[in-house]
């Protein structure tokens, strides 16, 4: 019974596990119903408060136009959620499958498949979006788009390395011996032991969707306004930071943050994946 | 690892053929590994023997012992037996040709024949329970259902000694005694006929290694069990196997039943291991021993490409120009005992002379 | 344990390998191109052209003229000759070629690339040396929680608040503005000094973690241990010993990392206005000047593939394991 608490206590989220949980939770409401947080409006603009510092009023400050910057950040959560979301999202669906059957099968997919990764990681992700912002200009799901081809070889190439690690691992050849089908191994045994490895990944992803999306917006290739993004905010306070240097400070700090703590869960995921590795 | 290449399945044996004396029949066994020699590099492979033209039969409720030291390419055996790495030659399974059998007949056949792993920590699914991981087999063949494959799982588990209780609990919770043990249920739970057992000792402490012996020993008798019990340990082996198989470098060197093996062991590479063994038979101690192995011997010979003659030429100190050139076939040198060696007769004789220093 | 036979074979391996992925890039550029809705011969001729007497015909003439009246694999493969005989195209703008452009505007990205490089990397040893040599202590949390905000931070912002701090404030820097090293060698540096701050602060926080990791892995290998035991002080120990072994995995980092830190040079120019290839494709996309956008992805993405293979071959070639 002892072994069964231990296991359980393992098991159990640390005091920062549970801090990032509720962080988590309070984002997915910003992002899902932003009136909790805020009962402005993004697009109310306040004429007598143009580019004003933090006031009781405006938390933060007003921009350019005299909209309230709290509000727009908070409304802006719900697009950064959807863009890291989807395209990290995207990039596992794909990914996965891709290089679960690359590292089982290797042989000419295998081969294939690592040429394409290795094609499409060597460009800057920079230039890769303006290649297909140049081309299908500017929008939501073309952002997704692009994020989830620059994340895809990531994830295809960590799902095939983990893959071909664990079939090296006696226990596959193991279920072979008793006679499971492939399709058993693969989902039952294979599958089963890269999720951590892969789980770690997601939010280093998503941090680098949060990333990306503003230095695009911010070089005018990301979402175009009226849709609020952080990046589109930021874009917007770096062209007023001599006159209001709050405003600038304040946005970027929202994307660090988020970006932070999105690393922090990976790091998290990484130390609750690794002991049970080790064995 | 790919199944045996090419060859489609023979049409299976119609009807089971129990009448064949031998349960297996291994008929010039190789198994060749291609390895890439570089890193992440397709171009430079290397392929060498792991197993070259092996041959031997199992008798049903039998058990032949392997024994040979490292990377003599015993596991490769027990591998190639069950059809899970690539290799030439004929394993015959209850008179049925296994090798270049695959999918559902090759599956079907898999629960007659079962394999414990050499090393159980690797061999058993870090993130499976034990439960979960007997009814494996159990599920894949549907040798039970519904809470019927549950009493199955408690039954082999108590068939192996081991509590009930261990069936919630995870791999690194176990002893590593309890892991073989665990190892062994798996391969029962399908009640198969045949199982290869590769050093399922060898990883465990002396007192447990005992304990684990005994056991598969009891269920081999309960059961009627044949098994391949591979091993380095020659003690362990004879307390097991009635029949023996000396492996060295991929090949069978020596082949006979376990008395004659261990009174009158003719190849020079089995008296060399026999000497390395304490002997547990005191009158076997007062034996004058001899050097059987060359004061240069390494290992060395074991990682170089074979390129003709004895296997056991650079470490044999007996070694002449005819074992140079000419590789000696495994020959009956007494009923059900067979030596690979050219100088058997005078070394049986005590005759033959060494030629240690010449080169 | 090397042969010569070995060595070609790999370097063989992975040119053909290099090669491979070449391909792939150049069909994704060309693809992009090919794909993008609309016909370029019809955006060519303009809106207004369209309706005038004549329009079909034209459009058809300019059609063979652009090849485009061939099955997609020959555009390819004739786009492909186009390329490999230098000819990146011309720009839509004043039909210069695109390769000029390029060229004309690559220097302050170079520098700026150049330069972080040279100073992130000895940066990197010794704040990465420093935090493993005594692990999980103070200096180590620090080091590691700044490297993690660094790659946290996006670049751009880091450089406005630099900009904010000392031009805006400070009065100390320029905010803006790139000077050529030949005109004034002390413009050139002060008008650098925030940019490369500002990539050299990225580059660090992502080089340090594989130096930190490399040097704890090394630190408890047994030549090492050897050496502590043997007396030798610690810094010695570290930077002697260990730092030649930590030294190799950073060729194969900055390798990996270098499309990157193109993509990073590229926001940080921007945000300085030092007028670089980042702008000069910022502009092509803003004037939908696709020949310019195309050229210069192909030949950026060519050249990071050419970077990391020789980074990886230069690592193979330090480290005899690999071979
Ligand atoms: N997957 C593989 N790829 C390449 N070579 C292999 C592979 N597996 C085994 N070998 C080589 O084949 C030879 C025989 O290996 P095998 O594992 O059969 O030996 P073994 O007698 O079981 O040794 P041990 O007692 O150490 O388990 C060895 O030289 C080994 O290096
Ligand atoms: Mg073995």
């Amino acid at each position: 019974m002892k072994t069964h608490v231990s296991a359980i206590r393992q098991r159990m989220p640390s005091l920062s596990a549970c801090i990032l949980i509720v962080i988590g939770i309070l984002v997915a409401i910003a992002a899902i119903y932003p009136r909790a947080f805020t009962s402005g409006n993004p697009n109310a603009i306040d004429p007598n408060a143009i580019l004003a510092g933090p006031s009781l009023r405006h938390l933060l400050g007003t921009d350019e136009a005299g909209a309230d910057i709290y509000t727009r950040i908070i409304y802006g959560t719900r697009l950064d959620a959807e863009i890291s979301l989807f395209s990290v999202g995207i990039a596992y669906a794909v990914g996965v499958p891709l290089g679960l059957l690359a590292g089982w099968w290797r042989g000419a997919l295998d081969e294939i498949l690592s040429r394409l990764s290795a094609g499409i990681l060597a460009f800057p992700i920079v230039l890769l979006a303006l290649l297909i912002v140049g081309s299908f200009g500017t929008s939501a799901p073309t952002l997704i788009a692009i994020l989830a081809l620059a994340f895809l070889p990531q994830v295809t190439l960590l799902a095939r390395a983990q893959t071909m690690a664990v079939c090296a691992r006696g226990y596959v050849l193991a279920a072979r011996a008793t006679g499971l089908r492939e399709r058993r191994i693969i989902t039952v045994h294979v599958l089963h032991n890269i999720t951590p490895q892969l789980l770690v990944l997601s939010p280093q992803l998503m941090s680098q969707a949060i990333l990306i999306e503003a230095s695009l917006s911010y070089l005018g290739v990301g979402i175009q306004p009226p849709a609020i993004t952080w990046g589109s905010l930021l874009l917007d306070a770096s062209n007023y930071y001599q006159q209001d240097p709050l405003y600038a400070i304040s946005t970027g700090l929202v994307v660090t943050i988020a970006a932070a703590l999105l690393l922090v869960a990976g790091d998290l995921i990484s130390r609750w994946a690794d002991p049970l590795r080790r064995r | 690892m790919a199944m045996s290449a090419g060859l489609q399945g023979e049409a299976p044996s119609d009807g089971v053929s129990s009448g064949t004396a031998s349960l297996l029949e291994v008929r010039h066994l190789s198994v060749t590994y291609t390895r890439r020699l570089a890193r992440n590099d397709g171009q430079t492979r290397e392929s060498r023997h792991a197993v070259r033209d092996v041959n031997f039969d199992v008798p049903r409720r039998e058990t032949l012992g392997l024994v040979g030291e490292s990377g003599s390419g015993k596991t490769s055996v027990g591998l190639a037996i069950l059809n899970l790495i690539a290799a030439a030659g004929s394993v015959r399974f209850d008179g049925q040709e296994i090798l270049g059998l695959h999918g559902a007949t090759m599956r079907q056949l898999r629960t007659r024949m079962q394999m414990v792993f050499q090393d159980p920590t690797a061999s058993l699914d870090p993130r499976m329970t034990v439960r979960r991981i007997v009814r494996m087999p159990i599920k894949a063949h549907r040798i039970a259902t519904g809470t019927g494959i549950d009493d199955l799982v408690a039954e082999v588990l108590n068939k192996v000694s081991l509590d009930t209780a261990v069936m919630s609990r995870y791999p690194h919770q176990l002893s590593g005694g309890q892991r073989q043990r665990v190892a062994i249920a798996r391969a029962l739970a399908t009640a198969p006929d045949f199982i290869v057992c590769d050093e399922i000792t060898s990883s465990l402490d002396v007192s447990v290694q005992a304990q684990v012996v005994n056991l598969l020993m009891d269920l081999q008798a309960d059961l009627g069990l044949t098994l391949l019990f591979i091993s380095h340990n020659l003690g362990i082996v004879r307390q097991v196997s009635g029949l023996i198989a000396v492996m060295y470098y991929g090949r069978v060197v020596e082949l006979g039943q376990s008395e004659q093996i261990y009174a009158n062991s003719l190849h020079p590479y089995t008296k060399a291991l026999l000497e390395a063994v304490p002997s547990p038979d005191p009158a076997l101690e007062t034996r004058p021993t001899r050097a059987y192995l060359r004061a240069d011997a390494t290992t060395a010979g074991l990682h170089k490409v074979w390129s003709g003659g004895c296997v056991y030429q650079d470490r044999c100190p007996f070694t002449t120009d005819l074992c140079r050139r000419v590789e000696p076939e495994l020959g009956a040198s007494a009923a059900g005992h067979s030596v690979a060696c050219h100088r058997v007769d005078e070394i049986r004789t005590g005759t033959a002379e060494c030629t240690e220093g010449d080169s | 344990m090397r042969t010569p036979r070995l060595r070609t074979g790999t370097l063989a391996a992975r040119l053909a390998r290099t090669v491979g992925v070449l391909v792939v890039i150049s069909l994704i550029v060309f693809l992009a191109l090919r794909l993008t809705p609309g016909d370029p011969a019809a955006l060519l001729l303009g809106p207004q052209a369209v309706g005038q007497p004549g329009y079909k015909i034209e459009l058809a003439n300019l059609h063979r003229q652009m090849g485009l009246n061939y099955p997609l694999p020959v555009q390819y493969l004739i786009w492909l000759k186009g390329i490999l005989s230098g000819n990146l195209g011309n720009s839509n703008q004043n039909g210069e070629p695109v390769i000029r452009l390029l060229a004309g505007a690559a220097p302050p990205t170079l520098f700026l690339i150049g330069l972080s490089l040279a100073i992130a990397i000895p940066l990197s040893i010794v704040i990465g040396t420093t935090a493993a040599y005594r692990p999980s202590g103070i200096a180590d949390r620090f080091v590691r929680a700044l490297a993690d905000l660094s790659l946290a931070t996006p670049t751009f912002w880091l450089g406005l608040l630099l900009v904010i701090l000392f031009a805006v404030r400070l009065h100390l820097l320029p905010a803006t503005g790139y000077v050529s090293p030949l005109v004034s060698p002390m413009q050139f540096a002060r008008s650098m000094a925030l940019p490369v701050v500002t990539v050299v602060v990225y580059l660090v926080g992502v080089l340090t973690r594989y130096v930190y990791a490399e040097m704890c892995e090394v630190g408890a290998q047994d030549y090492v241990r050897t050496a502590r035991a043997m007396g030798i002080a610690e810094p010695t120990v570290l930077f002697r010993y260990a730092l030649r072994n930590a030294l190799i995995p950073l060729i194969a980092i900055v390798g990996v990392q270098f499309a990157a830190l193109i993509s990073g040079a590229i926001v940080v120019e921007q945000v300085f206005g030092l007028g670089g290839v980042g702008q000069l494709m910022l502009q092509g996309v803003v004037l939908k000047d696709y020949p310019l956008v195309q050229g210069g992805v192909l030949l950026i993405t060519i050249l990071v593939t050419v970077v990391t293979t020789l980074a990886d071959l230069l690592y193979r070639w330090v480290d005899p394991r690999l071979t």
